[in-house]
C-alpha cells in the first residue's frame, strides 16, 4: 500500500488532502487493517456543517464501529456515497476509491495540527512497538 | 478515526486497534502458532489470544454455520471437584441440581453471589467421584477462590487443572466428520450435552464433550496441555479451520448466549438474564434466598433481542430508551454475517420487554428505532423467520 506524500495525517487514521478550499477526507490502510471487515458506512447528507473534531462518517465493522473525525470546520460538499451500498472500495483502496468526504473548508487551522507522511509513518512505527 | 466498542475491549476509548501488547500477557500452547499464521492476536482476560486470522471474523462465522471451525480455549479455566463431599459442595455453589445430574452428562450452571448476582457461568461434568467445571478465562484465579471459601465447611478438594489441561473445540455441522478422523469414540452415541473419555492420535487420553459455544453442533476436547499443538494440526489436517475470538463472539451472540461481563455480571441475576434453565431456585445454593425474592417480587430487568433499523450496529453501552425515557441499555451488539443485518442484546425495563416494543437506541448521539425481538437470532434447529414468519 503505497500512502500518498502529499496528504497529511492524523494520531487517529485519518488522511486529508487539500484541494483549494475543499478538503478530501478518508482514513488510512492502517485504519481499514485495524477494523476488520467492514459491513457498512454511515456517510453525512451534503450541507452538512461540521466543527473541527466533529464526526464526519462512521465505519462500522463486524465488532467494532470506527467515527472519522474531521480536522477542520466546514460543510460537507460532496460523499462518496457509493461506499454506502458497497464498502468494499474502502478497503481495497482507502486512499483513492475509498475516499469518504469531500468538505467545504471555513477554517483550516486544524490543519496544522496534522503530520505529514514520514511522521505519519514513524507514528505507526511507535504505535507498533507500543 | 477513534474505534469503539468492540466486544473484545480492543478498541474502546483507545483510539487505534490493534492494542500493543502488554508485555504481562499469558500465551496458551498454540498463542506462536496463530501468530505465525497470519492471526491478529489481542489481550483477552490475560491472554494473547487470536481475534481473527486473515480470512476475517465474516468468513470464520460462515466456516462454523456451514463447515468446521477449530476454537484454542485453552484460556479457559478447568476446575475438578473431589472428596466425600464434592455433590454437596458443588450444589452450595452452584445454581444447578448437581446431585441429579447423570453421570456422563452436562449441565449448565452459576455461580453467585449472596445478592444473587452472578460471579460466573460454568459447564458442570458428573464423572463418577470427580465433577469438573468449566470456567471462563476471566474466572481464573476467581471461581476457584470462590469455591474454597464457600464450600469451607465441606469435605471437597478443589484443584485448578487450567495449567495442565489444554481444552480445543470443534463447532460447525462437519464436526463430527473432522473429530471423527483424529478420535477413536463412537461419536454417533455421543449426545448434545454428553461427554466420555476417548483417545485422540491413538494415545491422548480426552475427554471428548458434545458442547459449544457457536448455536452449532460440535465438540470440545480436553487432554494433556501437552499435547495441545500436535491435535489441533491433526484437526487442521483433518479439515478443521482455525478461527478467532471474534467470530466465536459473532456466533454466540447470534445464538442468543451469554457472555460473562456483558449479559452477566456482578450487578445482573440469572433471573433478569433469562438463565432460569441454569438453576434449581427449589434447593439452596448461594444467592438462592436473594434469587427467590427477586422471582417473588418480580424480575426488575430482562434481557431481550433488539432488531434495528438500519445498518447501524447498537454496540454494548448504547443507552435504550422508550419513549424517550431510559429503559435500559445494550449488553452486547455485533454485525450478524448470517442474517446480514445488525443484532443486539440489551437489559430493559420488564414492562418493555415483550416481543414487538418499539424502543429507540442511542446510538452515538442519534436514536434509531429498535423493536425488541425473541432470542435467539439464529437456531440450527428452528431456521428463524422474520417476524409473523
Amino acid at each position: 500500500m503505497s500512502r500518498p506524500k502529499n496528504a497529511k495525517y492524523s494520531e487517529s487514521h485519518e488522511w486529508a488532502v487539500l484541494e483549494g478550499d475543499t478538503l478530501t477526507l478518508g482514513v488510512t490502510d492502517f485504519a481499514v487493517e485495524a477494523l476488520g471487515d467492514i459491513v457498512f458506512i454511515d456517510l453525512p447528507d451534503a450541507g452538512k456543517e461540521l466543527d473541527k473534531g466533529d464526526t464526519a462518517c462512521e465505519i462500522e465493522s463486524v465488532k467494532a464501529v470506527g467515527e472519522v473525525y474531521s480536522p477542520v470546520a466546514g460543510v460537507v460538499e460532496a460523499v462518496n456515497s457509493g461506499l454506502g451500498d458497497d464498502p468494499a472500495p474502502l478497503a481495497s483502496d482507502p486512499f483513492g476509491a475509498g475516499w469518504l468526504v469531500k468538505i467545504k473548508v471555513t477554517d483550516r487551522s486544524g490543519l496544522d495540527g496534522l503530520m505529514d507522511l514520514a511522521a505519519y509513518e514513524s507514528h505507526l512505527e511507535n504505535a507498533a512497538q507500543g | 478515526m477513534r474505534a469503539g466498542a468492540g466486544r473484545l475491549r480492543t478498541v474502546r476509548g483507545r483510539g487505534i486497534l490493534p492494542l500493543p501488547m502488554a508485555d504481562d500477557l499469558r500465551p496458551t500452547p498454540l498463542s506462536a502458532w496463530h501468530a505465525a499464521r497470519g492471526a491478529r492476536m489481542v489481550p483477552f482476560a490475560g491472554f494473547s489470544m487470536p481475534v481473527q486470522y486473515e480470512r476475517g471474523i465474516q468468513e470464520e462465522v460462515r466456516t462454523v454455520r456451514g463447515d468446521c471451525g477449530l476454537f484454542d480455549l485453552c484460556h479457559m479455566g478447568r476446575l475438578i471437584l473431589t472428596g466425600g463431599d464434592h455433590i454437596a459442595a458443588a450444589d452450595h455453589v452452584l445454581s444447578q441440581n448437581v446431585a441429579k445430574i447423570p453421570e456422563g452428562a452436562i449441565r449448565y450452571a452459576l455461580i453467585c453471589t449472596p445478592e444473587g448476582t452472578v460471579v460466573d457461568d460454568v459447564l458442570v461434568y458428573r464423572e463418577g467421584p470427580k465433577i469438573h467445571v468449566v470456567i471462563n478465562a476471566s474466572g481464573r484465579g476467581v471461581d476457584g477462590p470462590w469455591f474454597e471459601k464457600h464450600a469451607e465447611r465441606f469435605d471437597v478438594a478443589i484443584e485448578d487443572a487450567s495449567d495442565r489441561q489444554a481444552m480445543i473445540a470443534l463447532q460447525g455441522p462437519r464436526s463430527p466428520e473432522v473429530l471423527r478422523q483424529v478420535c477413536d469414540t463412537d461419536l454417533a452415541q455421543l449426545k448434545y450435552y454428553r461427554f466420555t473419555r476417548g483417545t485422540l492420535l491413538r494415545s491422548v487420553g480426552a475427554i471428548v464433550s458434545r458442547t459449544g459455544y457457536t448455536g452449532e453442533d460440535g465438540f470440545e476436547l480436553f487432554f494433556p496441555i501437552t499435547e495441545t499443538v500436535r491435535v489441533w494440526e491433526a484437526l487442521v489436517a483433518a479439515g478443521g479451520t482455525p478461527c478467532g475470538l471474534g467470530a466465536r463472539d459473532v456466533c454466540r451472540t447470534e445464538a442468543g448466549m451469554p457472555l460473562y461481563g456483558h449479559e452477566i455480571n456482578r450487578e445482573i441475576t440469572p433471573l433478569e438474564a433469562g438463565l432460569d434453565f441454569g438453576m434449581d431456585l427449589e434447593k439452596d445454593f448461594v444467592g438462592a434466598d436473594a434469587l427467590r425474592a427477586q422471582r417473588d417480587a418480580g424480575i426488575p430487568r430482562r434481557l431481550v433481542g433488539l432488531r434495528v433499523e438500519g445498518k447501524r450496529v447498537p454496540r454494548e453501552g448504547c443507552a435504550l430508551l422508550h419513549g424517550g425515557a431510559p429503559t435500559g441499555f445494550v449488553t452486547s451488539g455485533t454485525f450478524s454475517p448470517t442474517l446480514d443485518r445488525p443484532i443486539a442484546m440489551g437489559l430493559v425495563k420488564s414492562e418493555h420487554a415483550r416481543e414487538g416494543v418499539a424502543l429507540e437506541a442511542d446510538l452515538r448521539g442519534r436514536a434509531v428505532a429498535a423493536t425488541v425481538e425473541g432470542l435467539p437470532f439464529y437456531s440450527r434447529k428452528r431456521k428463524k423467520q422474520a417476524p409473523g414468519g
